[in-house]
């Protein structure tokens, strides 16, 4: 008999028993080593990595979010009782941390397309094309072109990242953005924040929307804080994919 | 912009867009996220490997690429010299699409996601 976890908490949940967790399995949360664990008890030693069981695993983590704010384990984290009690043990302290930094806290996520390309114009400028060059010469002054087009993208891409940053900094505990530069799907982004920010994060994120109309936003959230919880490192995920 | 709630501490999320489609596009190109691993079945493992080995050559390769057009930029080699370095950069790349090709790889594959930092090309 294993464990599967869903995540940790700092006091007991009131989680309702209709509740179903991976596999259709009860879900249980209790006390241990002075931290709340929800869990369900499985026979596999592999969950299967299906649209069921990922939407259960984050139907049991956003249930545990009604009442507290959790650090949820990576999906697929299975160990045995006495894995997770000497797991527990030896990272209460820096556990306890963490739950206090994501204490009352949800996570907004914002993925951004840039849907304007006009740094290839503005590279054919600055290298113009040479006719006369042979083929090598030729296949250099092509890659400049390119290596150009990349550091055009990046500085932009890094711009809307400052903006964006800059445009909910008042609002936010934590961040991570990340940069894509030379892909479509440029920005993506979550945000820590406390719950009584919700509101007006939001309106930050409209006036952001606002003022970048050439760009293609998806917001969402309120989230369990994943991106920030980070508690797998010690755990291997068990998982398939079928 | 909708502002939701009477109850703003909902445990629901917002999900808002006004291009869903898009975004549909190009997180379902997101397949990396599952951790990749080299999968031990005899007929496969060739594949898994051609794999490592091909993307950190692609990395390397990108950087001589990048010294090269520093050197072009700088003006520091003679126009054969030129020619040559571009020349064998080219077929430098060629042989990479050739041995791809060979893997069955696309571009797209020769890629590794070094998780919070990024991916490494």
């Amino acid at each position: 008999m294993r464990l599967y976890l869903y995540c940790l908490a700092e006091k007991l949940l009131h989680l309702e028993k209709s509740l179903t967790g991976i596999g259709g399995k009860g879900v249980e949360s209790f006390d241990l080593e002075g931290l709340v664990v929800v869990v369900s008890q499985v026979e596999e030693e592999i969950v299967a990595a299906t649209r069921e069981n990922i939407l259960a695993h984050d139907r049991v983590v956003r249930a545990a979010m009604k009442d507290s704010s959790p650090l949820p384990f990576r999906f697929g984290t299975l160990v045995t009782r006495e894995g997770l009690v000497s797991y527990l043990a030896a990272r209460r302290n820096s556990l306890v941390e963490r739950l206090a930094e994501v204490r009352n806290c949800v996570e907004m996520s914002v993925k951004i397309i840039r849907t304007s390309d006009p740094q290839m114009e503005s590279s054919n400028q600055i290298v113009p094309k040479l006719d006369s060059a042979g083929p090598g010469t030729a296949f250099l002054v092509a890659k400049r072109r390119a290596l150009l087009c990349e550091e055009i993208l990046s500085e932009e891409a890094g711009e809307i990242a400052r903006h964006l940053s800059a445009r909910v900094k008042s609002v936010i505990k934590r961040e991570q953005v990340t940069v894509q530069p030379l892909q479509k799907l440029v920005i993506v982004a979550a945000f820590l924040i406390q719950r009584d920010k919700e509101l007006e994060y939001k309106r930050e994120m409209a006036a952001f929307r606002q003022e970048r109309p050439e760009l293609h936003f998806l917001t969402s959230g309120p989230w369990p804080p994943y991106t920030f919880a980070n508690i797998d490192l010690e755990f291997e995920s068990h998982f398939g994919v079928s | 912009m909708k502002l939701p709630p009477e109850n703003p501490f909902s445990a629901e999320p917002d999900i808002e867009t006004s291009h869903p489609e898009e975004f549909v596009e190009q997180l379902s190109c997101v397949t990396d996220t599952l951790p990749s691993r080299i999968n031990v079945d005899p007929q496969s493992v060739e594949q898994g490997l051609a794999k490592l080995v091909l993307t950190l050559i692609e990395f390397i390769r990108r950087l001589l690429e990048k010294q090269a057009v520093r050197r072009m930029e700088g003006e520091d080699l003679s126009p054969e010299q030129l020619e040559d370095l571009g020349l064998a950069l080219m077929k430098l790349e060629a042989k990479l699409q050739e041995l791809k090709t060979q893997f069955g790889l696309e571009d797209e594959d020769l890629n590794i996601n070094l998780g919070p930092v990024g991916r490494l090309i």
